[in-house]
């Protein structure tokens, strides 16, 4: 079985403290992968780490026909494997300074070349889907939260990337604005998007994952379906977390 | 009391403004010389760029360090004697090249603190969509930090307004060097030296109108 | 900018090679009047008069350079002008520093006071516990210190406007040369007298940097002010100044002439 994205061996070191111990994680085509563990565990940081937004100090990552040897990555090849990833932040991570359309077409023009007009016919059938259509003019400012964590997945969807990453894109919202950006990726998650997603909702992952991955101290414990995991999880660490979270 | 010689003033006055287009020339340079040097080294702090990171520190730390007149000497007085070729640095350019520096190291840690002030989600979000440090910097980061620090860097302009009166001291007759020449030939010191503090005045306050106004402008973008 | 900074650089290393300069810069602080000062934006004064005669003579242009007067010294020594015309007394500690030319004006030390103070401050026996200004660079303050007793006077020296702070009372006294104290009680309205006689012959002239371009430069304007002596246009330019002949030693004079 072939992966359509490969990481092998992914390190990551703080200082004397190891984060990340070596992981293994192959994605399918489309695959939905769902990652879950106690906090501290490095979660975070894997996601990070496949962007380099923290750089991984050992590991080979693959994507498609791009290979990059973490120790020794280039500039070049960094910047080659954020394009065909999007990342959707804790913090948003909105662009204050534009507008929400801007924030969505900040990465097709100045990072893809598109033409200013291809770029905001592009945003605006996003907004449309993320159902901001009448609020392309906003500054993130003027957004709630929700609205303006929806603009931060739209931005990722507009790069129509290999592969999605999800830091946890609902646990800094207040609670009334959870459901709408859950319904928003749970759409995402329909339309088959290859996606690997840290999230506390345990309920949503079982829903929406085709896989989930359980970590603990910076190594990947199980792997499984939902209804395995959940159902049946076999390591003792896993069951005493499913317990905690109830 | 004598009153005041209000007659006087009036003469006066026109010769002073004279020098107002030098004035403002030196500042105007001076200011857009030292924008561009104080974003370079607030960058080059931000990005703890190896090697050049402790050089700037030393650069900014010395010329926050001393007082702009004894820096505006040692460059123009001082320097020539170990290169001569220095000497041929006239008096206006030298106070230009003065106020640049000096100013740019105060404006190098406005620009800083104000870059710093700049989410860190956003420097991340920029970089996960594959912007270059370059295209960050220009189009996300320094735009937000310039309007955080457009305040500050309007006061340090009608310093360096201020400061170009030092200017006298290298040679270069400008407002306030003017005013002491004429008020040593009428001994109308009051008169002179309220004409100098009148048209700085005018000057500072017509700039001050217009940095409200730019604040209202740049303040709407991200408005609630 | 940065061609003009360089083309004007190599300008002045060539001529740094050869001896003569065409144009004589002088440096004056174009605030000590009647010396140097301006009116109505036009630099004028005595000073002023006497180079551009000097510069007629010696076939020279003459260009005035005004700065504050505490840059003049350091802005000589950096060659950025040539000579000081701004009633530079010589002194040993300058001479050894300078090429000076024959003195060109003699005059003394003068203590002025706030009128009204006149009977209680006579000369400079009485500076004892007063505060005197003086200008920032200038020799009186040296002068006050030669004096037995200066540890009891409060020196205090200033960049400009001594005569508005004694007037103002913000200090008792102030120490400059008898002839421009003299133009300076007559010329403005400020309360002030001179108290007693001049307590110092001083002599001024013009110093040069002691190379041989500034030498050579020396030379030529020394000659050019013994013709103006000679000739009697120097003591007409001080006539119209200083209503006064103050180029040639006073009567039973008995300082020694400058070197």
């Amino acid at each position: 079985m072939s992966c359509e994205i490969d990481i092998r061996g992914l390190t990551k070191r703080f200082g004397a403290n190891t984060v990340l111990d070596g992981i293994d994680l192959c994605l399918q085509p489309g695959e939905r992968v769902a990652i879950i563990g106690p906090s501290g565990t490095g979660k975070s940081t894997l996601l990070r780490c496949l962007n380099f937004l923290d750089r991984p100090d050992a590991g080979v990552l693959k994507l498609g026909d791009l290979t990059v040897d973490a120790a020794k990555a280039s500039r070049a090849q960094i910047l080659a494997l954020r394009r065909r990833t999007a990342f959707v932040f804790q913090n948003y991570g909105l662009f204050a300074n534009k507008t929400a359309r801007q924030n969505l077409t900040e990465g097709l023009t100045v990072v893809r070349g598109w033409s200013a007009a291809r770029a905001e016919a592009r945003a605006d059938e996003i907004l449309a889907q993320i159902g901001l259509a009448d609020r392309g003019d906003s500054y993130p400012a003027s957004l709630s939260g929700g609205q303006q964590q929806r603009v931060g997945i739209g931005r990722a969807m507009a790069l129509d990337a290999d592969l999605m990453l999800l830091d946890e894109p609902t646990s800094a919202l207040d609670p009334e604005w959870v459901g709408e950006v859950l319904d928003l990726i749970r759409r995402i998650a329909d339309g088959r998007q290859t996606m690997l997603i840290v999230t506390h909702e345990m309920q949503f992952a079982r829903e929406i994952a085709d896989r989930i991955v359980f970590m603990e101290g910076g190594r990947i414990v199980e792997e499984g379906p939902p209804a395995q995991i959940f159902g049946d999880p076999r390591d003792a660490r896993t069951r005493a977390f499913l317990r905690r979270v109830g | 009391m004598r009153p005041l010689d209000l007659g006087y003033m009036a003469e006066l006055a026109p010769v002073i403004a004279g020098y107002v287009p030098l004035t403002l020339m030196m500042a105007v340079i001076a200011m857009i010389a030292a924008l561009v040097l104080a974003a370079l080294l607030a960058i080059v702090r931000v990005l703890r760029v190896p090697v050049l990171d402790r050089l700037v520190a030393v650069f900014i730390s010395f010329f926050r360090g001393t007082p702009l007149l004894v820096q505006l000497f040692l460059f123009y007085f001082g320097l020539p004697q170990v290169v001569p070729p220095m000497t041929g640095i006239d008096g206006v350019t030298a106070a230009i090249i003065g106020l640049t520096l000096h100013f740019s190291a105060y404006m190098a840690e406005s620009i800083r603190g104000a870059i710093l002030g700049v989410d860190r989600s956003q420097w991340e979000a920029a970089q996960s969509i594959g912007m270059t440090q370059g295209q960050l910097l220009r189009r996300i980061v320094l735009p937000q930090a310039t309007r955080t620090a457009a305040p500050t860097l309007m006061n340090y302009f009608i310093d360096m307004i201020k400061s170009t009166s030092l200017a006298f001291t290298l040679g270069v007759t400008e407002m306030m060097g003017a005013a002491q020449k004429e008020a040593a030939g009428s001994f109308m010191y009051l008169e002179a030296f309220l004409v100098v503090a009148l048209i700085y005045w005018a000057i500072v306050e017509t700039l001050s109108v217009g940095q409200r106004r730019l604040e209202a402008r740049l303040g709407r973008a991200v408005a609630r | 900018m940065r061609s003009t900074i360089l083309a004007t650089a190599a300008a002045l290393l060539a001529m740094a090679g050869t001896a003569a300069a065409d144009t004589i810069r002088v440096g004056m602080s174009g605030g000590y009047f009647p010396f140097t000062f301006t009116r109505a934006d036009e630099l004028q004064g005595f000073e002023v008069d006497f180079l551009r005669a000097v510069a007629e003579e010696t076939g020279d242009e003459v260009e005035f350079v005004t700065m504050s007067f505490s840059g003049l010294i350091g802005a000589l020594e950096a060659g950025r002008i040539d000579t000081v015309a701004n009633q530079i007394t010589i002194t040993p500690e300058r001479e050894a520093r300078f090429a000076f030319t024959q003195p060109y004006v003699y005059d003394g030390a003068q203590v002025v006071v706030r009128q009204g103070n006149e009977t209680e401050i006579t000369g400079p026996e009485d500076l004892r516990g007063r505060s005197v200004a003086v200008n920032l660079g200038s020799n009186y303050e040296q002068l006050l210190r030669e004096l037995p007793y200066a540890d009891e006077i409060d020196i205090r020296t200033y960049e400009s406007n001594i005569e508005q702070d004694t007037a103002l009372g913000r200090v008792d006294a102030f120490v400059m040369d008898r002839v421009s104290t003299s133009q300076v009680i007559e010329q403005s309205r400020l309360p002030l007298v001179q108290a007693g006689a001049p307590f110092s012959e001083i002599q001024n002239a013009l110093p040069f940097r002691n190379d041989e371009a500034g030498q050579a430069l020396r030379d030529r304007v020394d000659a050019a002010i013994t013709t103006l002596k000679e000739n009697g246009t120097l003591a007409e330019i001080s006539q119209r100044w200083l209503g006064d002949d103050v180029t040639a030693p006073a009567e039973g004079a008995d300082a020694a002439p400058a070197e």
